[in-house]
């Protein structure tokens, strides 16, 4: 009977220390930016609702959005951006899923600012692209902060920029990842 | 002959100033407050879930880019790193959620301290749903939310 409940015990304590390993967000936070210097005003669209989740023994990173969550200034944009360029009602979510390279380096239990590099492969618009980011965890008082800009070629994604508006738009996005992650109890 | 060619040219330079008009009126077009707007569809939280978990597509058809009033209780408030929040509605003993990302404007009395607990009717527009593929519950999203009414109080 004491057997069972020292095992009884260990499974629970090896249960909660494994549910400290994994840390998610579902506020995270992508800025979208295709501006260039000959974009007449700054093309920016900003999504607020990013889910992710982070395993902190292993490295494993996904992130996941919807496309159509993404909110511009201008809501003429917002629609060209849904309806012409990443057709979000063909392919409404875009999943990355990747690991921390350097994970090891990484104390997640001393306040401090680590960088690391993420390698995972990007699934936007239908097509699966390998992305290799730089990018920062911050540890503070017990949160963790994932930060990360990075360059995605529109192209590689078979997102199509009309002539009309090819020098105005960037060729690569640059996507600002930002994402403050709470335990997963 | 004359009469005509003028009338011609005013015509053409009417449409054209109407045609200008309308171009800078969509270049500049904002978004609309939801706040402005009235709702397509009024439901429970739980109900908007239960929707998209059994048939997206429909869902989908139904609700999404409406503009959804929604009841619902307040299972948590997130704030992120840049300070927008967000409320999730929906059962407290379920992990899925309609979470509602707030606009900002409009943050008063957004603290969880506040909100959780309490039920609330809000309004925003329906953006989409995420399934449970991370074993986090599925998700409605609602963005541009603002609060109508708290509906009760913390129990």
């Amino acid at each position: 009977m004491k057997k069972i409940k020292a095992i009884l015990v260990i499974m629970l304590f090896v249960t909660a220390v494994q549910a400290q390993d994994k840390w998610f967000t579902k506020s995270g936070k992508i800025l979208f930016d295709a501006t260039v210097a000959k974009s007449p005003e700054q093309i920016t669209g900003v999504n607020k609702s990013v889910t992710c989740v982070m395993d902190t023994r292993t490295g494993n990173l996904q992130f996941a959005v919807l496309m159509k969550g993404f909110e511009f200034e201008r809501a003429l944009m917002q629609e060209h951006f849904n309806e012409n360029y990443v057709e979000s009602d063909r392919f409404p979510k875009t999943v990355f899923k990747g690991m921390i390279q350097d994970n090891a380096a990484v104390n997640y239990t001393k306040d401090g600012i680590y960088p690391v590099q993420v390698k995972g492969t990007l699934n936007m618009h239908g097509q699966t692209h390998e992305v290799i980011a730089a990018g920062k965890i911050s540890i503070q008082s017990g949160a963790v902060h994932l930060s990360s800009v990075f360059e995605a070629g529109l192209a590689d994604y078979g997102i199509e920029i009309p002539q009309l508006v090819a020098d105005k738009v960037a060729r690569k996005a640059r996507i600002t990842v930002d994402c403050l992650l709470a335990p997963l109890k | 002959m004359k009469r005509n060619l003028v009338l011609s040219i005013a015509g053409l330079l009417f449409i054209t100033v109407l045609a200008g008009m309308y171009v800078y009126h969509e270049y500049n077009r904002r978004n609309p407050s939801v706040a402005e707007l009235s709702a397509d569809v009024s439901l429970q939280a739980t109900a908007l879930i239960d929707a998209f978990t059994k048939d997206s597509a429909a869902a989908n058809m139904a609700y999404l880019g409406k503009v959804v009033e929604i009841t619902g209780f307040v299972k948590s408030v997130d704030k992120d790193a840049s300070g927008g929040y967000t409320l999730s509605l929906g059962d407290p003993d379920s992990l899925s959620s309609v979470r509602c990302s707030m606009t900002t404007t409009d943050t008063t009395s957004l603290t969880s301290q506040k909100m959780a607990g309490t039920t609330v009717v809000l309004k925003g527009i329906c953006t989409g749903f995420m399934p449970d593929d991370m074993g986090l519950g599925a998700d409605v999203i609602v963005n541009r939310s603002v609060i109508e009414t708290k509906s009760s109080q913390k129990n």
